[in-house]
């Protein structure tokens, strides 16, 4: 059997999501043909059994949302990798206004543009995510896979959320893995709950997915969601 | 732009840089005569962005501008903080910053050499030496995990220094891998350097001469006191270059800074030369001057290392939040790095200037390509190494600073 | 990887697994840490025992008691060190920032983690999808998690305690579960809680959680129903591989499961997984 063939796009991020990626590119071509502009050119007009779009989506630029929407098309899997396609990141906050292109006003998780398959939070991830992830896809099932998923179709989440759904909602047991999950030290614990340092928090995500409670909720949460759709399409709404 | 019947018109978009961009090459009879570069990445706005936010914030955002060269943005972000708030960091905050910045200038040159490769080596061996490279950068990547708590994006990059100070064990392994990296790195780079020889497309670059004004503030941190910042002025793209623009290039999404109203290169070739009496002239001496840099920073590192005193802290815990203005200049791995910030009444950001290198270096990339067969016109941009994400992401200076 | 996906399933509540154990320790040095009155069977420390002194592992993490409710995470590297964290835990200790830190900065190689069923969701999902550069991953060999009906609200309890039965925290010695009943050991006698009144200080939070054996974990471990063992649960082939050496080896003593302590296991899991839907569907 010949390997799936893969596209690593990055759409105007930071590059760090791609480059971490590359980390693993000795890895990586052994279980699949890797399309990347690193390395070389990238065509988008052919197909791909995996895209992996870094960096997030500005909603002004029609070149680059003509361009996610191409991926989309001629991708069977779209995952949405790192911090800023999958949930916003630190870029949510962008307002705009800006020489020479003052027009670039709105920033956006890829999932808002087109529909993602799995969506990876993480700033940036670990090099080893993508080939376990790879290897997951195979196996097609599983919690974490849900999650992803999850994120995909709920893609607004940050310290600040998991504050509001879990903490402040009193869900949180005090596991500790949110503190262990933020990569700016925004969370410490404070009588056995994280507590959240507003201003160190980039909205990364990592620590809402890598919460039992948050991850738990989100994948019943798209469950709802994905029934409701369906729900939807049936009755022609 | 010449326009007459010979002269033809190549875009080309411009793969294995760090970003997106495209480079129009208008040729005479497949020699280029002039070129335009043209960055695509969205402009994602960081000056913008961190207004009215708190300083703590702040630097680690705009770290988070580059995925390349993000120490450099930590360290010249925490600079002009630091120079604001009044304070400064204590010997060994100064020394890791030192040792955590060059750390990532040698990620970045060798994160740059992976991009070069396929340039250099025939099909058949580039796979090999890919990997190699690859397995190099990621040594530098990990030596970084460990002074900085993180390969990208390092968050011991504070205000008032550095958020740990490694121990004694930490500082021996690192000086130990850093002797085993050196090895492989020197054994790569002579054989990159005889290969680069015999590659048809490198020749020209070896022939052709550009050399032009440099501009650097020191040889491995950034000094703020050698460069007179209300000399640079940033310009639109179509300013720079006024006249007849090919459609595209209107829609430039960087801009252009020039020192004194001149065109200046910063970067490894300008830091050498500066400060250590490198003449190379060709194209191809901004490789030659990238791989002396990896190696004495290698150096560099380890004399940093050897005087930090792993029982003393390494930031001063004390941040003071006033109004003030501050002037952050590093040396980046492309080159002259400059952040200032203005803090309001509550410490928080009222305003925020960054000029990134690339800035710089654009002009270089289009007149040096100048007389070069266009089939191989890519690589000059490319062996200038720009980084789009940084250059995306700059304001204008008020002219009248 | 050699790792089965996780579907949380209340048709299937143990999750996927390779094989079940009652488990004994047969280690003297448990038997006598743990007492004659111990219910449980020591499994767990006896296994870290002897991950530790066979060189399998170079450290565990485990939480420790402090005084009362209170415990600590401590990575253990010695026996004694971890012959002193053994016993039951009745109260969540989290993970903090200094735990990476030690761990990074230690000169640990393997990891033998052991947690409660959260902790070792998180602790795979570190493993498996490190979302982090700086997840410690690769140091992450074995999660052993305990069956956990869900963890008391620490403040909450005593302060029942103390106003219910006049017990401080501070007098607590030691708490076992007999039956229906909390055992409160304390300096002037004991105390006999019915687990019924007790619930009320569970955490909310465990209310929605629907794992109870740990189905994250590579092995994991509760009290059976026969007093003096322990339910053992084994997720991969390295804990099959680990257990059956350490039988071997003379720390431990296995035999096939009792029905009796299958059936509660399961039915508590279901019971865990039902009354988290239940409680989830008033947050989502």
């Amino acid at each position: 059997m010949s390997k799936p063939t893969i596209l690593i796009y990055d759409l105007g991020g930071c590059e760090g999501c791609p480059l971490s990626i590359m980390r693993v590119y000795p890895q990586l071509i052994n279980i699949a043909d890797v399309y990347t502009k690193c390395l070389g050119k990238v065509d988008l007009d052919r197909e791909y059994d995996y895209a992996v779009v870094t960096g997030p989506i500005c909603i002004n630029s029609p070149k680059h949302v003509e361009e996610l929407k191409k991926i989309r098309k001629n991708s069977r899997v779209l995952i949405a990798y790192g911090s800023c396609a999958s949930v916003g990141g630190i870029i949510l906050y962008a307002r705009g206004g800006q020489e020479p292109r003052p027009e670039h006003r709105v920033y956006a998780p890829i999932s808002r543009v087109v529909r993602v398959d799995y969506a990876i939070p993480g700033c940036p991830p670990a090099p080893q995510m993508l080939i376990s992830l790879l290897n997951c896809i195979r196996r097609g099932k599983g919690y974490f896979l849900d999650l992803f998923r999850a994120v995909a179709l709920n893609p607004k989440l940050s310290g600040f959320d998991l504050m509001d759904e879990v903490v402040l909602n009193g869900l949180c047991v005090g596991c500790g893995a949110c503190v262990l999950s933020c990569p700016t030290n925004a969370l410490q614990m404070i009588d056995n709950r994280p507590d959240l340092i507003p201003e160190k928090c980039i909205r990364c995500g990592t620590c809402t997915v890598r919460c039992p409670r948050f991850s738990q909720i989100l994948i019943q949460r798209s469950r709802l969601l994905q029934k409701a759709s369906s729900l939807s399409r049936i009755s022609g709404v | 732009m010449v326009d007459n019947a010979l002269t033809t018109m190549q875009r080309q978009v411009l793969d294995r840089i760090g970003g997106e961009a495209v480079f129009i090459v208008f040729a005479s009879n497949g020699v280029a005569s002039d070129a335009y570069f043209v960055s695509k990445a969205p402009v994602r706005g960081f000056e913008k962005l961190v207004r009215g936010k708190n300083p703590v914030f702040v630097v680690n955002a705009v770290m988070r501008i580059c995925g390349i060269c993000h120490a450099a943005h930590g360290i010249a972000s925490t600079e002009a903080f630091e120079d604001a708030m009044g304070i400064s960091p204590p010997r060994n905050g100064r020394l890791l910053r030192e040792a955590i910045g060059l750390i990532n200038r040698i990620q970045s040159h060798l994160l740059h050499l992976t991009l070069l490769l396929p340039d250099i080596y025939p099909r058949d061996e580039l796979l090999g030496f890919t990997v190699k490279t690859i397995k190099l950068y990621n040594k530098a990547t990990e030596l970084l995990g460990i002074l900085g708590g993180a390969p990208t994006h390092p968050p011991y990059l504070v205000i008032g220094g550095v958020a740990k100070t490694p121990s004694d064990k930490v500082i021996v392994k690192i000086t130990d891998e850093l002797e085993k990296f050196n090895e492989e790195f020197v054994a790569l780079r002579e054989d990159v350097e005889r290969k680069a020889l015999e590659s048809p497309r490198i020749k020209p670059l070896l022939e052709k001469e550009y050399y032009p004004e440099m501009l650097a503030t020191h040889l491995f941190y950034g000094d703020r006191f050698n460069i007179n910042p209300s000399k640079i002025r940033v310009v639109r793209y179509e300013e720079y270059r006024g006249g007849n623009l090919p459609k595209e290039a209107e829609e430039n999404t960087s801009m252009i800074a020039l020192y004194e109203d001149r065109i200046v290169e910063v970067g490894p070739r300008a830091r050498l030369s500066i400060y250590k009496g490198f003449d190379g002239k060709t194209l191809w001496d901004l490789q030659l001057a990238r791989f002396m840099e990896v190696e004495i920073d290698v150096l560099q590192i380890n004399r940093l290392l050897e005087r930090i005193d792993p029982h003393d802290e390494s930031s001063t815990k004390l941040l003071t939040y006033r109004p003030g203005k501050g002037l952050g200049v590093y040396e980046a791995p492309r080159g002259i790095l400059i952040h200032r910030v203005e803090l309001d009444d509550n410490g928080r950001v009222s305003d925020y200037k960054i000029i990134v290198p690339t800035m710089f270096n654009i002009p270089h990339m289009e007149i040096g390509v100048k007389g070069l067969p266009s089939s191989i016109a890519d690589l000059v941009p490319r062996i200038y190494d720009p980084c789009i994400p940084c250059a995306t992401h700059v304001v204008e200076v008020d002219k009248n600073e | 990887m050699a790792y089965q996906p996780v579907v949380i399933d209340p048709e299937n509540p143990l999750g996927y697994y390779t094989g079940i154990y009652l488990a004994q320790t047969a280690d003297e040095r448990v038997k006598r840490k743990l007492g004659p009155d111990y219910k449980g069977g020591g499994a767990v420390t006896s296994i870290l025992l002897y991950l530790v002194e066979h060189g399998v592992v170079d450290a565990v993490v485990v939480a420790r008691r402090k005084k009362g409710l209170y415990g600590e995470t401590i990575i253990a590297k010695t026996p004694e060190e971890i012959l002193e964290a053994t016993g039951p835990k009745w109260s969540i200790v989290p993970y903090t920032l200094g735990l990476r830190e030690k761990l990074t900065s230690m000169d640990v190689g393997r990891v033998a983690f052991v947690g409660l069923p959260c902790q070792a969701q998180f602790l795979r999902q570190v493993k498996m999808f490190p979302l982090m550069e700086s997840d410690f991953s690769k140091k992450i060999y074995l999660i052993i998690s305990l069956f956990c009906m869900g963890t008391f609200a620490v403040e909450s309890f005593l302060n029942y305690i103390k106003k219910s039965y006049h017990v401080s925290p501070d007098e607590i010695e030691n708490i076992s579960i007999n039956g229906d009943e909390l055992v409160v050991k304390h300096v002037r006698g004991e105390i006999r809680i019915p687990i019924r009144d007790a619930l009320f200080h569970l955490q909310h939070g465990c209310l929605t959680c629907p794992d109870y054996t740990g189905l994250f974990a590579d092995l994991s471990a509760g009290k059976a129903l026969k007093p003096g063992f322990t339910l053992l649960i084994t997720r991969t082939k390295l804990a099959d591989k680990i257990v059956r050496e350490a039988s071997n080896t003379g720390y431990l003593k296995l035999s096939e499961p009792d029905e009796e302590s299958l059936k509660i296991v399961i039915e508590k899991a279901r019971e865990k997984i039902m009354r988290s839907y239940k409680y989830l569907s008033t947050v989502l």
